[in-house]
């Protein structure tokens, strides 16, 4: 069923979590959890339709205990590497059928998440192929 | 006989620590990714070469794979101020040296469920001091600043004067409830002994009571 609606958590609301929960949010339910409530200026500003909380993203504990598992994907994106690797390892271990994909900031770090098989995206890798496929291609 | 002990971030404190171990004889390995802290301890280079600093950011998975970790090491010590740096340290130093003992700093102690999960001791500074200040607003006689079984026991410092139901008594003879015992001695000389029943109890003395929570105003009100 790929019309399915998600329930998506998004872990982080800087750039790219608010850019990701606004698109998202048009065909799904999204949650958005920062822990600074400023950061949902952006999602407001924007017809956000959805769900904020204000979590501190350092609190492991007050994370474990949302309904996690409710959630079709979590996306954690903060701009911390390290913090993104214990958040999701946590929610690994509360429960491995926890769809999470964390973001990778430096490069260098993602074999520490390969590791913990945890699953990650790289947007600055990403960005550099990009760029050089299309070099490639002209 | 010296050991090795590896710190890893901290400023201050890394620094007070080190100090510590290489007063005791030990060999310490300081490991950060600021030059700052860096700095911090270079001072103690001067009075002691078996320091050693190493630049290096720590989260390196490249750098902790290739440890060269054979020599005695007693503990690896991560200290930042950052609770998901010292877990990531501490995850990878547990993939890699699964016998290395590795204590790590939580600063906030809502992450500690996290560094148990993956079996490494912790140092949680802010429950202790929770600890001291509920003690000395409750007790001003509690010692349970050092007591890991806070919730259940209680140790008790008492002192005795001339007015009180215990003083010049013999411990046999004081009334105490079930479930607690008087287990040192301290006398105004500073002399120190474990007691017994014929040992007399004087003005002056301190007692260091143990006791279960709840018995704790029966043993002040056979005591004091």
């Amino acid at each position: 069923m790929a019309n399915k609606v998600k329930i998506i958590i998004i872990i982080g609301c800087g750039k790219m979590g608010s850019e990701l929960a606004l698109k998202l949010c048009k065909d799904h339910n999204v949650i958005v959890i920062d822990k600074d409530e400023k950061s949902f200026e952006r999602l407001t500003k924007n017809n956000f339709v959805g769900f904020t909380k204000i979590l501190d993203t350092n609190d492991m504990a007050a994370l474990m205990d949302l309904d996690l598992e409710k959630a079709d994907m979590v996306y954690i994106v903060t701009p911390d590497d390290n913090l993104n690797f214990m958040l999701a390892y946590g929610i690994k271990k509360l429960n491995k059928d926890i769809n999470v994909a964390a973001r990778v900031n430096d490069p260098a770090k993602k074999t520490i998440f390969t590791k913990a098989n945890i699953d990650f995206f790289c947007p600055i890798e990403d960005s550099v192929k990009n760029l050089v496929k299309q070099i490639e291609e002209k | 006989m010296s050991r090795t002990f590896y710190i890893i971030e901290g400023s201050g404190l890394a620094y007070s620590l080190a100090k510590k171990l290489l007063l005791l004889g030990n060999r310490v390995f300081y490991v950060s990714d600021k030059k700052s802290n860096l700095e911090i301890l270079d001072g103690l280079k001067i009075n002691f070469s078996s320091l050693e600093l190493i630049h290096q950011d720590p989260t390196d998975i490249c750098w902790i794979e290739n440890l060269d970790l054979d020599r005695k090491v007693e503990a690896m010590i991560i200290i930042s101020e950052d609770d998901a740096l010292n877990f990531v340290v501490s995850w990878l130093l547990k993939q890699f040296f699964k016998e290395i003992k590795v204590i790590a700093l939580v600063n906030s102690p809502e992450d500690e469920i996290m560094f148990q999960s993956i079996e490494v001791e912790t140092i949680v500074p802010i429950r202790w001091m929770e600890k001291l200040i509920e003690s000395s607003l409750i007790y001003e006689d509690v010692t349970d600043f050092f007591n890991p079984y806070v919730d259940k026991l209680s140790i008790l410092e008492i002192s005795i004067e001339s007015k009180d139901k215990a003083n010049c008594k013999k411990l046999k003879d004081v009334n105490l409830p079930q479930n607690s015992i008087i287990g040192v001695l301290i006398r105004k000389n500073g002399e120190i002994l474990v007691p017994h029943g014929e040992t007399v109890i004087l003005s002056g003395d301190k007692l260091i009571v143990l006791s279960l929570k709840d018995k704790v105003d029966e043993v002040v009100n056979a005591l004091k």
